[in-house]
């Protein structure tokens, strides 16, 4: 267990902050100059009830002295604000002020006024705690808190404990408890949002970078040997289709999409034979069942290996056209074609097999072709 | 337009491409029957080469420095046709450029005479569409009916742009359609033109609402 925590800690710990961090820090600061204007005005006013003006004077100045060091370690070096020493410090001193209000006012002022010396003093050390440690971590901050509320009331002779006391001190620590959960849990839902973009980010740079001047330099190897030497245009052909399906391909990430589907279909296929392939899809929030979207994409993916085994094409054009609930598909070859009519084994195979594969989906399939003028493959749903 | 390459007579392009070594490919690889009257590694510098040679016909790179094709196509487009050579057809600027007047777009991995034909056509004033762009353009009018209501093309302008799409000649879609495929052509070219229309509606609708001159 302290292991885990320790290593959970040292991942948080150990990195530069991140803009989102800089910001709700600063914050966090702000509040605490509030904080300590709102301290000394207190002191101001009630200046009269205090019982040990010493203690009340004491803790403040080693407030305002934290607020200080906060400030300058903000502006000087951020990363100190998010050490461990940093948060036990203040999370400490945050408690002790609970402390001190009990020892620093004459009797009755615990539980029995509502101002208190700690004043949100508690809430932003936890808050500062949750923001850099983490919700459970800043969590455990509530009972030092919690506890210092016992001396304090101790040191201003409350004398025995009822109920309504334990009740009072437990509130304190849910309320901590949640303000960190709620304030660890948003910190670092908004750090991984902001790591994300960062990579998507250099990720594009690196795209255009590569795009300019590796897709080019594969594409003039591609037509310079195109007849002096097929192998390397065929292998330049594949690496360029790779390079491209991995620069371009975030986009269609979106993994069960029908373009993605679609598309990974027809290149796989395609790949085997090497045959260009180009792969159109226009989707409008297309909201068949994945099972639908899968059929299509299979006999899609039937259609381009035929086409590119059999019919000796020298180019296969993929289109799909989608709606929400209705979609369309066609995959055309300029091969050799064939003859309908005529029921070789071959083609009737893998006719049944995608007429088979868009009924079960609800759909219907058409292949139309002629002897010299290709072959397309009609895809619908409904 | 004249037609010089029917008389026998090599075209005269203007090839832009910021990468030395393509140009010189190209210019080794299109032959007898394209003259490059001029060459620029930027966009300002195609520009000035186009005003000054006037050629029949430019071909240009998507990406170059000081503006790309985008800028080219924005300021010669009127005066000669312009057909841009791109890698990709992943580019997010390729529907930008063609809506801003070029004849069309070419991959600079086209076999050779696919390459030359297209270039041919382009010159002859006839625009060079394939079925990636087709799909775009397809696409991006789906984008214009779902936002104003009604689609600006006709039914049949959108069956044409659809076989287009789906790798159909137009000898095929004059078959299907029941019309000359000099009919699929013009069509295609109504198509690009209500295009370019829509997309300097959108620029001049975004003029007047920002206050711009």
């Amino acid at each position: 267990m302290k292991k885990f925590a320790s290593a959970r800690l040292a991942s948080v710990v150990n990195r530069p902050l991140l803009p989102t961090e800089r910001s709700l820090l600063l914050a966090l600061l702000a509040a605490r100059w509030v904080a300590i204007a709102w301290l000394g005005g207190l002191l101001i006013v009630g200046w009269g009830d205090l019982r040990r003006p010493a203690v009340a004077v004491g803790v403040a100045s080693a407030e305002l002295a934290l607020c200080v060091l906060a400030t300058w370690l903000f502006t000087h070096a951020p990363r100190g604000l998010t050490m461990v020493p940093f948060v036990v410090v203040d999370v400490v001193l945050a408690a002790a002020l609970y402390t001190a209000d009990g020892a620093a006012y004459a009797t009755g002022h615990v539980f029995g006024t509502s101002q208190n010396l700690a004043g949100q003093w508690p809430l932003l050390a936890t808050l500062h705690a949750a923001v850099v440690l983490g919700p459970w971590t800043a969590g455990l901050a509530a009972i030092p808190i919690a506890a210092s509320r016992y001396l304090g009331a101790a040191a201003n002779d409350v004398g025995p404990m009822t109920a309504k006391h334990h009740v009072s001190i437990f509130s304190t620590v849910v309320f901590l408890g949640v303000a960190a959960g709620v304030g660890g849990t948003l910190a670092r839902l908004l750090r991984r949002v902001e790591t994300e973009v960062a990579t998507g980010r250099a990720r594009d740079e690196v795209a255009r970078t590569l795009h300019d001047t590796v897709l080019q330099t594969l594409a003039l190897v591609e037509r310079r040997t195109a007849t002096s030497d097929p192998e390397l245009a065929a292998h330049a052909r594949r690496s360029d289709r790779e390079l491209r399906a991995y620069l371009f391909g975030a986009a269609a990430d979106a993994g069960g999409s029908l373009e993605a589907r679609v598309r990974q279909a027809a290149e796989q296929a395609a790949a085997r034979f090497d045959t260009p392939t180009v792969v159109n899809v226009l989707e409008d929030g297309c909201r068949l069942s994945t099972e639908q979207l899968a059929a299509v994409a299979a006999a899609v993916g039937e259609a381009v290996a035929n086409a590119a085994e059999h019919a000796q094409a020298q180019r296969i054009v993929v289109f799909a056209e989608a709606d929400r609930d209705s979609l369309f598909a066609s995959v055309r070859d300029d091969g050799c074609g064939f003859d309908p009519s005529a029921d070789c084994d071959g083609h009737h195979g893998v006719r049944q097999s995608i007429i088979g594969r868009m009924t079960d989906a609800f759909g219907r399939a058409e292949i139309d072709s002629a002897p010299g003028r290709g072959t397309e493959v009609r895809l619908w749903i409904p | 337009m004249t037609t010089d390459s029917s008389r026998g007579n090599p075209l005269r392009i203007v090839l832009a491409d910021d990468h030395a070594i393509v140009r010189a490919g190209l210019r080794a690889e299109l032959g007898p029957s394209f003259d490059v009257v001029g060459e620029a590694d930027d966009a300002e510098g195609a520009i000035d080469v186009v005003r000054a040679r006037r050629p029949d016909l430019v071909v240009c790179d998507l990406h170059m420095p000081r503006g790309g094709g985008l800028a080219v196509v924005s300021a010669c487009a009127t005066e000669c046709p312009i057909v841009i050579l791109t890698v990709s057809e992943a580019e997010s600027d390729l529907l930008e450029v063609v809506a801003a007047g070029a004849a069309g777009y070419l991959l600079k991995t086209t076999p050779l005479d696919d390459l030359r034909a297209g270039l041919r056509r382009a010159a002859r004033g006839e625009p060079v569409f394939s079925p990636s762009l087709a799909a775009l353009v397809l696409g991006e009018f789906r984008r214009l009916a779902k936002a104003a209501g009604t689609n600006p093309l006709s039914e049949r302008e959108r069956g044409v742009l659809q076989l287009v799409a789906r790798g159909h000649t137009y000898g095929d879609i004059g078959r299907d359609l029941s019309i000359s495929p000099r009919t699929a052509e013009n069509h295609v070219r109504n198509i690009l033109g209500k295009l370019q229309l829509s997309r300097r509606a959108d620029l001049v609708r975004y003029a007047v609402e920002h206050g711009l001159d």
